[in-house]
């Protein structure tokens, strides 16, 4: 795979370095998994090569997000109507059923509540995060 | 007038006696009530209440001396509310309405079809500020719909008007599509008023106890109920996503319970949207632009109410439309309501919301 592959990220990246997360294969495709980022609790979502970097908890009310399962979002031009709305699918966190897109954190429905990302990066088969972990050398260098 | 002209959008007119009905009644349906011929005749209207107010359902001061039921005489209402409440326009809105309670679904729509055509006459043809209410049976929706499109030309015909649930589902379901296409068609508003669930052997349109309140007091208090499950049933079924033009009045369900089951339907809508997919909003965006709630009850007591916050953050000024709900014993007075509600939300409340809503101009106060 490209030792070049970003998954550019909105949140956290100021001070950051790249951070080893996990083998690219410890991850199971198309399903989220609890990974530890330095200290970090967060949740990965492996989607083919990419891989997306999300927290571990909920913004809504604190659930697990890691255990969260991925669907298809569903549309209908009518009552009663039922088609798939979009092939790419989106996290829907299992305590109350809100749905994220991994893409961009946000909900599927309109609101101000989204998921901070962190980019990632694929280097040699390895995941890697840029975040500021406390402890390395970005962390120490931010906090002066 | 302090608060200037109003428009009061619930108010209960009454005829005399079955007799006042009956030449409303087709010839073949005037020879079928002669019942067993000795004079009497089938009633032309269910038996109304199975919750009995064990002070009266009027105003004391409404009852007319000769003997006529409250809500019978225009010149005591005119004398009583359109005068000294200073009445621009009255939404008439019928009294004696259990008619869920006929079985046979073709004496029901001939029934209010005949309530109808005595109010043109009687009522709205006798004063300008009078608007109709097109009443409507549910048991045949098909009916209903020719019902609505029969008196929609007539100017002062400004909504219809639901109060009894005849068939079980709420009146969102599809199976009244013939309803909503008529109003999408007409532009009128559908009303549902509540505590029409209590009457005769109408369905008790709530999600709880199929058998239906003990006490006349837990079927007054739970008059939001209905009102509930039928903006539910609106909402969900996407009434208002495939009927752009459906605006629904909801009427004497009260207001402070709004903003509660606004929250509570948008956070639904967020966890359970996979399940009705053809919502494209959320719920209380369509409430916005597609519903609104008469005041009686208010349930505010003052415009420092705590009560009124919550009402403040989901906008319901825009939404509350006045009523008196005269003659009735509970009815609000406008002055009341006036000093009840926060000063900047009396325009809209008393007259504005109602005049665009039904399209009424209202005169400028003096």
């Amino acid at each position: 795979m490209s030792a070049t592959m970003d998954n550019r990220a909105d949140a956290g990246a100021q001070n950051a370095e790249w951070v080893d997360v996990c083998g690219l294969d410890d991850l199971e495709e198309g399903s989220c998994s609890r990974v530890t980022v330095g200290t970090r609790q967060m949740t990965a979502l492996r989607l083919g090569d990419n891989v997306h970097l999300l927290p571990a908890t909920c913004p809504h009310r604190g659930a697990p997000l890691y255990e969260s399962k991925l669907i298809r979002t569903l549309t209908a031009d009518a009552p009663g109507g039922m088609e798939i709305e979009a092939e790419q699918p989106v996290l829907m966190c299992p305590w109350h059923r809100w749905q994220f897109d991994p893409e961009t954190g946000k909900t599927v429905f309109e609101s101000n509540i989204r998921l901070k990302r962190v980019e990632t990066r694929i280097d040699n088969g390895r995941v890697l995060a840029k975040a500021r972990v406390k402890g390395t050398a970005a962390a120490e260098a931010a906090e002066g | 007038m302090e608060h200037g002209p109003v428009i009061d959008c619930d108010v209960h007119h009454e005829f005399v006696s079955d007799e006042d009905l009956i030449p409303y009644l087709s010839s073949g349906w005037q020879e079928f009530i002669k019942g067993p011929g000795d004079g009497r005749h089938l009633p032309v209207l269910p038996p109304y209440g199975n919750y009995i107010n064990p002070h009266g359902y009027h105003r004391k001061e409404a009852k007319l001396d000769d003997g006529r039921p409250e809500g019978s005489s225009l010149e005591k209402m005119t004398e009583q509310l359109l005068e000294p409440y200073d009445v621009a326009h009255a939404v008439l809105t019928y009294n004696k309405v259990g008619f869920a309670g006929f079985r046979n679904p073709y004496y029901a729509a001939e029934t209010v079809r005949a309530y109808n055509d005595f109010t043109v006459d009687n009522w709205l043809a006798k004063d300008e500020r009078l608007k109709g209410s097109i009443l409507i049976a549910g048991h045949l929706p098909d009916l209903a719909a020719k019902e609505i499109r029969r008196l929609a030309d007539h100017p002062q015909m400004v909504q219809v008007v639901i109060y009894t649930n005849a068939l079980g589902p709420a009146f969102g379901n599809p199976i009244y599509a013939p309803i909503h296409e008529a109003a999408e068609e007409t532009g009128l508003p559908i009303a549902i008023h509540s505590l029409g669930d209590g009457a005769g052997n109408a369905v008790t349109s709530c999600v709880g106890s199929s058998h239906g309140p003990d006490f006349y007091i837990e079927y007054h208090a739970g008059g939001l109920q209905g009102i509930y499950t039928h903006l539910m049933s609106f909402i969900f079924h996407g009434v208002f996503e495939k009927y752009k033009n459906v605006r629904l009045v909801l009427t004497e369900g009260g207001t402070a319970w709004i903003p509660a089951a606004l929250r509570r339907f948008d956070e639904d809508y967020r966890a359970l949207r996979q399940e009705v997919p053809w919502l494209k909003r959320h719920p209380s965006e369509y409430v916005q632009d597609h519903v609104r709630f008469t005041t009686q009850p208010l349930d505010i007591e003052s415009p420092s109410d705590p009560l009124l916050e919550p009402m403040k953050a989901y906008a319901l000024e825009n939404v509350l439309m006045y009523s008196s709900d005269y003659p009735h014993w509970d009815a609000d007075p406008v002055a009341q309501v006036a000093r009840r509600l926060p000063k900047d939300w009396t325009d809209k409340v008393l007259r504005d919301n109602a005049a665009e809503l039904y399209g009424l101009e209202v005169p400028v106060a003096a």
